[in-house]
């Protein structure tokens, strides 16, 4: 081998590795998913181009024999990295160096098309081209050691040999009189090629460390956060079925765990705060995220569902997944999973979809500085593209908080006159979390105040015990409001039955209940397991 | 209640709400101003966003009062909703219930 192959052979080697171990560190620095990692910022492009171009220059000029494999080898390997684009701007500068070679050499510019410096100049054109096809070919994945030593020896047999056939008559620069560079040519490639791998599998495993350690931290900052989480959990009221804030973190890792469970589990116990903790991985958190959607709804939907009705089920659905996916997850009232940009495309089209599918209008909240209640009429939009990248990944912060609050409510009064006051306070709440129409909130009240303000006064004429109550139901739905007041008073039915009371001039006998099915589209009485039970239905757009 | 007098015409703000809770208040106090001379009287509505049956029984007493020492009584200012509920229930064959002040002192003279 001549002085110049054995430079040739170490400066494909070192600038392959080069090349190789500042591409992936570059990638892996921004955490990204292996099905990313072709988004490769412009100005890197460029500078892999140049880089190359450079080194083809090099080559063309110092190393003679072999120069047409290091002038198309650098648009083969940026076309293969960065697609075609790319491969050919690199191969521009192949070109020019060999036109620049050739003017040196006393060709004229008509000469050079005819010259033996033609048949380099295309080689290195077609390796930009086969480069990018091979880039879609990889399919954004890392091309195996086999794959790439047969890509490489293919190359130099399928593009360059039949060049400098064709060109026999004068040669190719490649081979310049001879065949006998020809094996220095594949050594030279190859040994690129191959120490070009060495280094990605050694930065692939690299990453994979990394990664397990990310998540083991990330583990263990969920327990922790679900130890302190357990230790503090408050009662929860039950005179409202429970509603939901859903709160996706973006934690990589530690303290925050702690910090925002103390903040929205404790500080609130008429809701329960879910958190998708996003570790250092990936993929899994579009999953994860729908999932616990999915169960916020079902239990939405089952009327009666309790806290540890739904906590138990989603705990099961996890396991589920987690079997699935194999991804680690962990959860108790903290949902730990490994993830990675909650605000992807996947995970939003899901959360979209999940709550279309369930009916429900939503708002996203992409700032943990604001709060806002779910309101009939709006629509999610999750982490639109603006919201994605104002955001930061790496923060330690919420992401997004998601209200959902339940359209239904239950509260129970005993039998006290003093009681309406709650009612009225409670109704408030239940409107405004509902959005629900000043006029609709009016007759509401207006109907329960009768029909409860009755019971009390009339519906326990021998005295009332403790255990006596009203019940009072809430449910809204697209065009009505539905409520129902149960009692356990005397069975009486106020839609037909006369109220004793002692009659005066211009009194108001029998007004509430005129008032009741003035404002109530339906109204039923039946005696049920010894309860008065009535039933209304509110029309929403009263 | 606050309560100012255009001539020999008592105006009264009534609270936002009159529920079960304050009717009885309401109706003592409408009841003494009658009582205490007041033969004019006009219920300002403006600020009221509630009435239930309670409430109207507040206003029918004081109503009933007033017309047994031979006054006048008229309501103004109600929201949509409250007119509706003296409406349903007769109120308005009883007294004027009116759009505004101007409309009330007019009823009363």
């Amino acid at each position: 081998m001549s002085n110049h192959n054995f430079s040739l052979v170490l400066i494909n080697g070192i600038t392959s590795a080069l090349f190789a171990y500042i591409y992936f560190k570059y990638q892996f620095g921004k955490q990204q998913t292996p099905g990313h990692y072709s988004e490769i910022v412009l100005g890197r492009k460029l500078w892999f181009a140049i880089w190359y171009g450079v080194f083809a220059i090099y080559t063309a000029f110092i190393v003679t024999a072999a120069g047409a494999s290091a002038v198309a080898l650098g648009p083969l390997f940026v076309g293969t990295i960065a697609g075609w684009r790319y491969g050919l701007l690199t191969s521009v500068f192949g070109v020019v160096a060999i036109a620049a070679k050739a003017e040196l050499d006393y060709y004229s510019g008509v000469q050079l098309l005819v010259s033996n410096y033609f048949p380099t100049a295309i080689a290195a054109v077609l390796a930009g081209f086969l480069g990018g096809l091979w880039h879609s070919r990889l399919n954004n994945k890392l091309p195996k050691i086999w794959c790439a030593l047969v890509f490489c020896t293919a190359f130099i047999l399928a593009i360059e040999l039949p060049l400098v056939l064709l060109f026999s008559n004068a040669g190719a620069i490649t081979l310049r009189g001879s065949w006998r560079y020809f094996a220095d040519l594949i050594l030279a490639t190859s040994a690129g090629m191959v120490m070009m791998i060495v280094v990605i599998r050694n930065l692939l495993q690299e990453q994979k460390a990394l990664i397990e350690t990310g998540r083991m931290n990330g583990e263990l900052s969920a327990v922790k956060a679900a130890q302190v989480l357990l230790a503090k959990k408050p009662a929860i009221d039950n005179s409202m079925v429970p509603n939901f804030d859903l709160v996706i973190g973006t934690v990589t890792a530690g303290k925050t765990g702690n910090a925002i469970f103390e903040h929205y589990f404790c500080a609130d116990t008429r809701r329960l705060y879910f958190a998708v903790f996003t570790l250092s991985e990936l993929s899994a958190s579009a999953t994860m995220a729908a999932l616990v959607c999915k169960t916020l709804f079902r239990a939405k939907a089952k009327h009666t569902a309790s806290l540890p009705d739904i906590i138990s089920d989603l705990q099961y659905e996890l396991k589920a997944v987690r079997a699935e996916v194999g991804h680690s997850c962990w959860f108790a009232g903290v949902i730990a999973v490994d993830s990675g940009e909650l605000v992807d495309m996947a995970a939003n089209n899901l959360f979209a979809a999940i709550f279309s599918d369930n009916g429900i209008d939503c708002r996203l909240i992409n700032s943990s500085a604001t709060k806002t209640v779910l309101r009939p009429g709006e629509r999610l939009v999750v982490g639109s593209n603006s919201d994605s990248t104002t955001t930061d990944l790496s923060a330690s912060e919420t992401l997004l908080t998601i209200r959902f609050h339940s359209p239904e409510a239950m509260l129970t009064l005993a039998i006290d006159l003093t009681e309406t006051a709650r009612l009225e306070s409670w109704l408030a709440k239940f409107a405004k979390q509902q959005a629900m129409s000043e006029k609709l909130t009016v007759a509401a009240r207006l109907v329960l105040e009768e029909l409860t303000v009755n019971i009390i006064k009339y519906g326990f004429p021998n005295g009332s015990s403790v255990q006596d109550k009203i019940e009072i139901r809430l449910r809204l739905e697209d065009v009505y409001l539905l409520i129902t007041v149960a009692d356990t008073g005397q069975a009486f039915n106020p839609l037909t039955d006369k109220i004793e009371a002692p009659r005066q001039k211009n009194t108001v006998g029998g007004w509430g209940i005129k008032l009741v099915q003035r404002f109530a589209e339906k109204v039923d009485y039946e005696h049920r397991d010894g309860k008065n039970v009535i039933s209304m239905a509110l029309n929403t757009k009263i | 209640m606050e309560n100012r007098k255009i001539g020999e015409i008592t105006i009264v703000k009534i609270p936002e709400s009159v529920d079960n809770a304050n009717a009885g208040a309401v109706e003592t106090e409408l009841v003494a101003l009658i009582k205490g001379g007041v033969g004019k009287l006009a219920c300002d509505l403006a600020d009221n966003t509630y009435v239930s049956s309670a409430g109207l029984r507040a206003f029918m007493e004081a109503y009933n009062a007033i017309e047994e020492k031979g006054g006048k009584m008229a309501i103004f200012g109600l929201s949509e909703i409250v007119y509706e509920v003296f409406d349903i229930t007769g109120f308005t064959d009883v007294f004027p219930i009116v759009a505004d002040e101007q409309a009330a002192l007019a009823a009363l003279k």
